[in-house]
């Protein structure tokens, strides 16, 4: 039996005010670079958010929990809004364990997030 | 060994026609007598004839090749002399008649003694002179005419006769022995009276005669062919007919021929009549001598000599002649035009183009006319080996032994048509009839083909030997050897047998009956079948194997399986906890072998606070050790409940056992009774293993008589009673400990353990010693032979009851080595799985499948499958990174081990830093940039399963996962540490 690792895969889309990162495959601690690739391409215009798309990750490890973390400072030491959505129960229920939720909204999908950050602009103005 | 080729198909009827005694002796005589005349009669002839040749003929016409004047003008223009003319046909004559003597002498050499063939020899010797013109020339002497004559007579008779009678001797139909005396009648009339002769009849009444002869004789074979004939003689019958039509066409051809030419005299035909005489007569007289050639074929005829293949290549070579000449014709035609219209010249140019391209022509279109030859004419053949060639593309991918032997029969069935067909294949090694070749019986395949009726052919019948050392098609009827199968395959039809040949083994026999159309097997479906035995063997090999295995794991199986019954009962009679007593220790180990043994052991909580401790041991393994084990224990346990006495309980139970228990099987025990109020213990013992009581410094053995139970009825058992004081103790223990053995194949032995148990001190306890020196002694990886079963009980000193009261229970191998006490909540782990992992990166994904697999029968929920899957792998991730640095060939292994309540996942590493506490990451510090962002494995593993123990040994830094099984629900357990 032999599993070979799924690739991982980012994209990266704008909405005004949000980039979002899309992910697929496997969160792991080989990530970094494309994931850090993938925060300057989203933040590239001004936006004041960062969406991490997780529905179509299928695994996340240790390592791969460090390099969300990596990417939660970034945001924070740039002062933007780190969202996250489209988390599997299980792996929701590990950013909580990992009490990663203090420091990233977790919303069920995108459009919801999405919706929130629509919110959140417009209550602010 | 011997085969004899020349033997008729058809041994019954050939003997009927044996010649013994005087017959034979007259027979013989008269043959010699014939053979002597017709010889004498011929050798004077020929001066002769060679004079009646040279000398200028003065009829008209001149018969029999005779010179006419103008026949000799032509002959003088042409440079030849009458001498030369003379000398020619003279030896033409001769070689026909020596060869037809030839012929003759060589069907009574092979069948001198069968009346049937002298007769068929005489007539050969005989009728060449009376059909050739030599012997006529003796007219002009009286005293051998009549002898010439005599001949005449007696081939002319001969000829019709053998035709009603050929190939077996008798009238068929019944009726035809009339025509043929008449026909003898007329024949003996000529003798008497030379003009009634046919042969000397004027051309057209000659001609109805011979006609009418044919006919009558052609019919009658004709109708043998068709209604009595079998494969054989039919085989016989096509051989005459052919050699009969080919003296026909030459017979009719030439008088046709000699009619024309005769018919003139002028001088512009003379040279085609002296072309006829030169040429066309010795073609007429080799046509003449086909008939004998062709039925001495018939008769000692050989296998390859099948006449459909020479039809098959006269045909096919016929039409290419014809084809290649007309080609060759037409191209030199077209070409010379061609030349002349474009280089005005012609001649070598077309003739060497033409050649060139029937050279280029020849094979592709031989090719091309037998394929048409073989779909016309031999459209049988032609599907047959399309038929075999399309299954033998398929046999590569069948592995199924019954579906290919089914295809096998099905299409031998198809493409040969015989009334039978069996397959016989040899049992491979394992099989209980190992060796043996069985007719396999399940190829029924429409209604052809019945079984065969016996049942198997020995390994070293002669067939076999023989089969397996030739090569080829095996003829039965040839075959003579004193051989069983040979003989019953005989007895119920068989004729062919195709031996299947697959590395220089002879793995089984095709086996065919005759053809249900009666037709022989012709030398192109021995080829077929040649052919496809040769594909098709190695294929029924494969499949044989592919068959063997999965009997194999199949038998595996059914082991395993037995195993696990026997274990599942074994385990589930082992009492679960160990009782309790303030002041006393009570410590078990048990150790099941592989095979499972039939160690068991109890305790038993009497009313008034006594303990019963129980120890037995079942001779025997597997489940039916398992099963008597079970008795035991509960008659024991009835037992107990009514009687006090150890002594009293095993010789009832000895009763109650004695008449259940399999034959050669029995129990041992020792059955003990403790007070713990005072220390009394009494016991007896039914042959079981004695027990060793450790009193101050020195060590004694606890004896007392009684047989095993089970073995014989009415037996009793000596009771005995000692006192254990504060500070010793008593170790129970299985036969299993003291007969293990090392590598060296010694035994433990109780001197050994005896000194064991002298040299302890108290502390680690006594099992962990004794299970260690017991590790080392038979070396950790060697599967235990027996299983292992101890009981201590060890009274402790008064403020010294530190140790919580424990056992250990292990279930294979693996767990004597364990290095570090099973924790709590189970008191019996089993072995669940073990893997071993080499230290490479991206492992992640096996990591899970192997857990989510191993996990299966415990139904875990999803998540908290999921949980236990994560905490796994971080901790192999860490085992293979932190401790082994990721170099493969270094392994991590993970044992997984469950109870009733709880699953336990051991990961161990060989080497490396100590494992760290986990503690909880300081998220802040790491959003921060004072921490690094990496270090969450531990703390993941901590909080993803129920309870996490990290080991680090001298040598082996084990982490241990555990997930309970009861509390099995999706809830979220998050804890901080």
């Amino acid at each position: 039996m032999h599993l070979p690792p799924k690739p991982f895969k980012v994209t990266v889309r704008h909405r005004p005010s949000v980039g979002i990162i899309e992910l697929h495959g496997e969160i792991v601690s080989s990530t970094e670079e494309a994931l850090s690739a993938a925060y300057v391409e989203a933040t590239n215009q001004h936006a004041a958010t960062v969406l991490l798309n997780f529905n179509g990750v299928d695994y996340i490890n240790s390592g791969g929990i460090a390099r969300i973390v990596s990417l939660i400072r970034q945001a924070h030491q740039s002062g933007r809004v780190l969202l996250a959505c489209g988390l599997s129960e299980y792996y929701s229920e590990l950013f909580e364990i990992a009490k990663l939720t203090d420091f990233i909204d977790v919303y069920p999908d995108e459009a919801t997030a999405l919706a929130a950050v629509e919110d959140n602009v417009f209550r602010e103005e | 060994m011997h085969l004899d080729h020349s033997h008729l198909p058809h041994s019954k009827i050939g003997k009927d026609r044996q010649l013994h005694g005087w017959k034979l002796i007259a027979a013989w005589t008269a043959w010699f007598l014939i053979v002597l005349l017709a010889l004498g009669i011929f050798i004077t002839a020929v001066p002769f004839r060679f004079n009646e040749l040279r000398t200028v003929c003065t009829e008209t016409p001149c018969a029999k090749q005779l010179l006419s004047p103008a026949k000799l003008a032509t002959l003088l223009k042409f440079g030849l002399s009458a001498n030369f003319y003379a000398i020619y046909l003279v030896l033409v004559e001769t070689i026909l008649f020596s060869a037809t003597v030839i012929v003759a002498l060589l069907i009574f050499w092979r069948k001198s003694n069968d009346w049937l063939m002298l007769l068929v020899s005489l007539t050969l010797i005989t009728v060449t002179p009376a059909l050739t013109s030599t012997t006529q020339t003796l007219v002009t002497i009286p005293e051998i005419l009549l002898s010439a004559e005599f001949l005449g007579s007696f081939s002319g008779a001969a000829v019709f006769l053998l035709f009603f009678i050929l190939p077996d001797g008798r009238f068929v139909p019944r009726w035809t022995w009339i025509p043929a005396l008449l026909w003898s009648i007329w024949a003996v009339l000529w003798f008497i009276a030379p003009s009634l002769n046919p042969f000397g009849f004027p051309a057209l009444p000659r001609a109805i005669v011979l006609l009418v002869t044919l006919i009558t004789a052609l019919s009658a074979q004709l109708y043998r062919y068709i209604r009595v004939s079998d494969s054989g003689q039919r085989q016989q019958t096509k051989w005459m007919v052919w050699g009969l039509i080919g003296l026909a066409i030459g017979y009719a051809t030439f008088n046709l021929a000699t009619a024309i030419v005769s018919g003139s005299e002028a001088a512009e035909i003379s040279q085609w009549r002296l072309l006829l005489d030169f040429v066309g007569y010795p073609v007429f007289l080799f046509t003449l001598f086909l008939l004998p050639l062709s039925i001495s074929i018939s008769i000692l005829r050989y296998r390859l000599w099948d006449i459909d293949i020479l039809v098959n290549r006269a045909l096919v070579y016929g039409m290419l002649v014809g084809i290649l000449t007309v080609v060759y014709l037409g191209s030199v035609i077209l070409l010379q035009h061609v030349f002349r219209e474009l280089v005005a010249q012609e001649g070598e140019w077309a003739v060497a183009a033409s050649t060139l391209a029937i050279a280029f022509l020849f094979q592709p279109l031989r090719r091309r006319v037998q394929d048409v030859i073989d779909r016309r004419f031999y459209r049988r053949k032609y599907d047959a080996a399309q038929t075999l060639a399309a299954f033998s593309t398929t046999l590569r991918d069948q592995v199924d032994l019954t579906q290919l032997t089914r295809a096998l029969v099905g299409v031998v069935n198809k493409t040969m048509q015989p009334v039978r067909v069996a397959l016989w294949l040899r049992q491979p090694y394992g099989n209980p009839a190992s060796g043996l070749f069985i007719a396999q019986t399940n190829l029924q395949h429409g209604d052809s083909p019945k079984l065969e009726e016996i049942t198997a052919i020995a390994p070293d019948d002669p067939l076999v030997t023989y089969c397996r050392n030739v090569s080829g098609i095996v003829i039965l009827d040839r075959l003579r050897l004193n051989s069983p199968a040979l003989r019953a395959m005989k007895a119920m039809g068989t004729t062919l047998a195709v031996p299947l040949v697959s590395h220089s083994e002879l793995i089984g026999l095709l086996c065919l009956g005759p053809r249900r159309s009666q037709q022989a097997y012709t030398a192109d479906d021995h080829q077929l079948l040649q052919n496809l035995a040769t594909q098709v063997a190695p294929a029924v090999r494969v499949a044989q194997l592919v068959r063997q295995q999965q009997a194999e794991i199949q038998a595996r199986e059914r082991m395993e399986q037995e195993l696990r019954v026997a274990r599942h009962i074994q385990h589930s009679l082992l009492p679960k906890n160990v009782p309790k007593r303030p002041g006393w220790e009570i410590t078990t180990y048990y150790q099941p072998a592989r095979a499972v043994g039939g160690d068991f052991y109890d305790f038993l909580e009497l009313p008034d606070g006594r303990l019963v401790f129980i120890i037995g041991d079942v001779t025997d393994k597997g489940i039916p050790a398992a099963l008597v084990m079970a008795t035991t224990r509960s008659t024991l346990r009835a037992a107990a409940q009514r009687l006090i006495s150890p002594s009293q309980v095993l010789a009832q139970a000895n009763e109650l056992i004695c008449a259940d228990i399999p034959e050669a099987m029995f129990v041992t025990c020792l059955y003990a009774v403790l007070d713990p109020k005072n220390g009394r213990l009494r016991y007896a013992n039914a042959g079981h293993s004695l027990p060793y009581w450790r009193k101050d410094s020195q060590v004694v053995k606890l004896w007392a008589t009684g047989m095993p139970l089970g073995l014989m009825p009415d037996q009793r058992y000596e009771e005995k009673e000692i006192t254990i004081a504060a500070g010793e103790n008593v170790l129970f223990y299985s036969d299993g400990l003291i007969e293990a053995h090392n590598r060296d194949r010694q035994i433990l032995g109780p001197a050994h353990l005896q000194t064991l148990i002298a040299d302890h001190s108290g502390d680690p306890p006594l099992i962990d010693v004794l299970v260690s020196k017991l590790a080392q002694f038979t070396g950790h990886d060697i599967d235990p032979e027996d299983d292992v079963t101890l009981v201590t009980l060890s009274r402790v000193q008064e403020g010294k009851e530190t140790k919580k009261i424990q056992s250990r229970q292990t279930s294979g191998k693996q767990s004597v080595t364990l290095p570090t006490p099973l924790p709590a909540p189970c008191v019996q782990w089993r072995a669940l799985a073990h893997f071993e992992l080499p230290s490479k990166r991206g492992q992640d994904r096996q990591v899970m499948q192997l857990i989510s697999e191993a996990t299966v029968s415990l139904n875990l929920s999803p998540r908290r499958l999921e949980r236990l899957q994560t905490a796994v792998t971080e901790a192999v991730l860490n085992a293979m990174e932190h401790g082994h640095g990721y170099d493969p060939t270094k392994l991590v292994s993970i044992e997984m081990l469950f109870c009733e309540t709880a699953l336990l996942v051991r990961i161990s590493q060989g080497e490396g830093p100590p494992i760290p506490t986990p503690k909880t990451p300081d998220l802040a510090a790491k959003v921060a940039g004072h921490e690094e962002p990496r270090g969450w494995g531990l703390f993941l593993m901590q909080n993803l399963v129920d309870d996490m123990r990290i080991h680090n040994s001298v040598n082996r830094r084990t982490v241990e996962l555990i997930m309970h099984l009861e509390n099995n629900e999706d809830a979220p357990t998050t804890k901080t540490v």
